[in-house]
């Protein structure tokens, strides 16, 4: 694996902003990192940090060199806002044009680039237009082409689809999949969308307070939560106090003071004489979910076997293997 | 309002700004221009010949000149000082925005004696260099303000973008603040021009009536009583004003451009 970018026991504690870290992970070249957290974790802080934009401590290495004390043009590390910073002064064409106006390239090699970077991105057409009539969605990918055109190692992206509509996201998503299939870049993904860093990401951290919790896949994070704060942000249905869970879970460990059980980990059978009740569907993109009313508890539960309605009796089968022990302090329960 | 007002106030402001303006004329063309007369009994372009290389022309020139100095100054110390101002935020925006104020809000009379005791010591009184230091004041004070201003609706997210993709500080003020703040910047120029174009007090003092500008001469054409020479150098004099006001009228149009 060669290594894009590796934090070193990062830190940044900017006056008025969150206190980062001490983070250190490695990403490698080709891999994008999603990384989730609740508004004011420090998501974008830590990018910002990363990017050399704001004061940090610690390693900052890009492609195996140390560049911690570089200026953040002499990182190799590009940065994208939330809402592109499109030069308005500047038509489609000399935004892509940008960074290698800057290197000193060659006008011929730079216009052969920026047709190039456009294609990759769909918006040839568009590069004499002028930025201001550009739609949102043609905005990010104008901003993607011109990171390209950086030649950087290390692409931070913040939030690249949180202000589109979501008929552009998709738009969006293929351009940057096309920009990372193209260029072997470590990428940082700051979202707030679990579907997207599914879609793209190779692994995801959760940031919570400035600290880096948990690094997993993705599928990972939603099996095993690193802790209750963890699964809580996640929102990972089924988190229950001892004593809601232990008419479902009788045979909790005695250090056991939550339980979170995926949705997955749950089936309601359809059961005229089931002591279970359906109490209403949850609309899902996949599998059909719906809230059961057992008892006390309301748990969020899949119907594998076919469709259910409100009122419907069920049958709870849950799968304890796959539930989420948590003790007092709101650590995990290694698995016995 | 009822629309009968509302043409009487136009008027009423239309003929403040143009009143003065026709009497200069008549001042400067008129000949024997008594009261109650409504015009002058005759006409000459006599004090406009002096344009061709007397007094009138020394003192264009010299007023253009520094004019131009102060504005080229005051912008180009202003910029960076507006910006750090917007940068830095609270109290430190707070006080460096009153300290820019203050050579602005000082009569400058008062600020003509406080800096001659300055420039004398410098060995500079009477000099055009402390003509120009002592325009340089006020002038950038007031574009401090004019930059402190442009600098908050200036996204600083501009600047980020480009560094990190790969352009140094230089690159930055020169590929992306100076197309951005393109209008600002001219905007800067004409003002620092008129604030140093219409000072009377501080170049007599620190001038020492040696350095002699177009304004410095109205005032002397005035207490000479030659009036058709005052009334010629005063129309020069309100030539730059009205150029100046154009170019705001139409960056004003304009704004959205600069700043998103």
């Amino acid at each position: 694996m060669t290594v894009g970018l590796a934090l070193d026991t990062f830190r940044s504690a900017l006056p008025g902003a969150p206190v980062i870290g001490p983070i250190s992970i490695e990403i490698a070249a080709g891999e994008v990192l999603a990384m989730l957290g609740p508004s004011g974790a420090g998501k974008t802080t830590l990018l910002r940090a990363i990017a050399g934009l704001i004061p940090a401590t610690g390693g900052v290495h890009v492609a195996g060199t140390d560049r911690a004390t570089a200026a953040p043009e002499a990182r190799g590390i590009v940065y994208l806002h939330q809402t592109p910073r499109l030069f308005p002064h500047l038509d489609v064409a000399g935004n892509v044009a940008f960074p290698m106006h800057l290197r000193g390239v060659p006008e011929a090699t730079a216009r052969s680039r920026v047709a190039a970077l456009l294609d990759l991105v769909q918006l040839g057409p568009l590069a004499t237009r002028h930025t201001e009539g550009l739609s949102g969605g043609e905005r990010q990918r104008v901003a993607l082409a011109r990171a390209l055109a950086a030649d950087p190692q290390v692409l931070l992206l913040d939030e690249p689809f949180a202000a589109l509509d979501p008929s552009l996201r998709a738009e969006v998503r293929a351009a940057l999949e096309a920009v990372l299939q193209s260029a072997r870049l470590a990428t940082i993904l700051v979202t707030h969308d679990l579907e997207e860093a599914g879609w793209l990401a190779h692994r995801a951290g959760v940031l919570l307070n400035g600290a880096l919790v948990q690094v997993d896949s993705p599928m990972q994070l939603f099996a095993t939560p690193a802790n209750l704060a963890v699964a809580t942000f996640l929102e990972i249905p089924n988190r229950w106090t001892r004593a809601e869970a232990t008419a479902l879970l009788p045979n909790l460990p005695p250090t056991a003071t939550h339980v979170v059980l995926p949705a997955a980990a749950v089936q309601a059978k359809a059961d005229p004489a089931g002591s279970s009740v359906v109490e209403r569907l949850l609309p899902s993109r996949e599998r059909p979910r719906l809230i059961v009313r057992a008892g006390q508890l309301g748990v969020v539960a899949e119907a594998p076997e076919g469709p259910l309605r409100p009122g419907d009796r069920v049958t709870l089968m849950l799968d304890a293997r796959r539930a989420s022990l948590f003790d007092g302090t709101g650590g995990r329960i290694p698995p016995r | 309002m009822s629309e009968r007002p509302r043409v009487l106030l136009l008027a009423g402001l239309t003929l403040t700004a143009l009143l003065p303006l026709a009497a200069l004329l008549l001042a400067a063309f008129g000949m024997r221009w008594f009261f109650p007369s409504l015009l002058p009994e005759a006409w000459t372009a006599e004090s406009w010949r002096d344009l061709g290389g007397g007094r009138l022309l020394t003192a264009l020139v010299e007023s253009i000149g520094l004019g131009l100095a102060v504005g080229v100054g005051a912008t180009a110390l202003a910029v960076p000082i507006g910006r750090a101002l917007a940068r830095a935020g609270g109290g430190l925006e707070r006080l460096g925005a009153a300290a820019a104020f203050l050579p602005v809000a000082v009569p400058p009379i008062a600020l003509a004696a406080g800096l001659q005791l300055a420039l004398l010591r410098l060995g500079l009184g009477g000099t055009r260099t402390a003509v120009f230091l002592g325009h340089l004041v006020p002038a950038t004070g007031y574009l401090s303000l004019y930059f402190l201003g442009v600098f908050r609706l200036l996204d600083p997210d501009y600047e980020a973008t480009a560094r990190t993709l790969g352009a140094t500080p230089r690159q930055v003020l020169q590929r992306v603040l100076a197309p951005l703040l393109a209008r600002p910047l001219r905007e800067a120029l004409a003002l620092g021009f008129l604030i140093s174009w219409a000072q009377v007090p501080l170049t007599l003092v620190l001038g020492g009536g040696r350095v002699r500008t177009l304004a410095v001469e109205v005032v002397a054409y005035v207490q000479a009583g030659q009036d058709r020479h005052a009334a010629t150098a005063g129309l020069l004099l309100v030539i730059p004003a009205v150029l100046a006001l154009a170019i705001a009228r139409r960056s004003a149009d304009r704004t959205t451009v600069v700043m998103t």
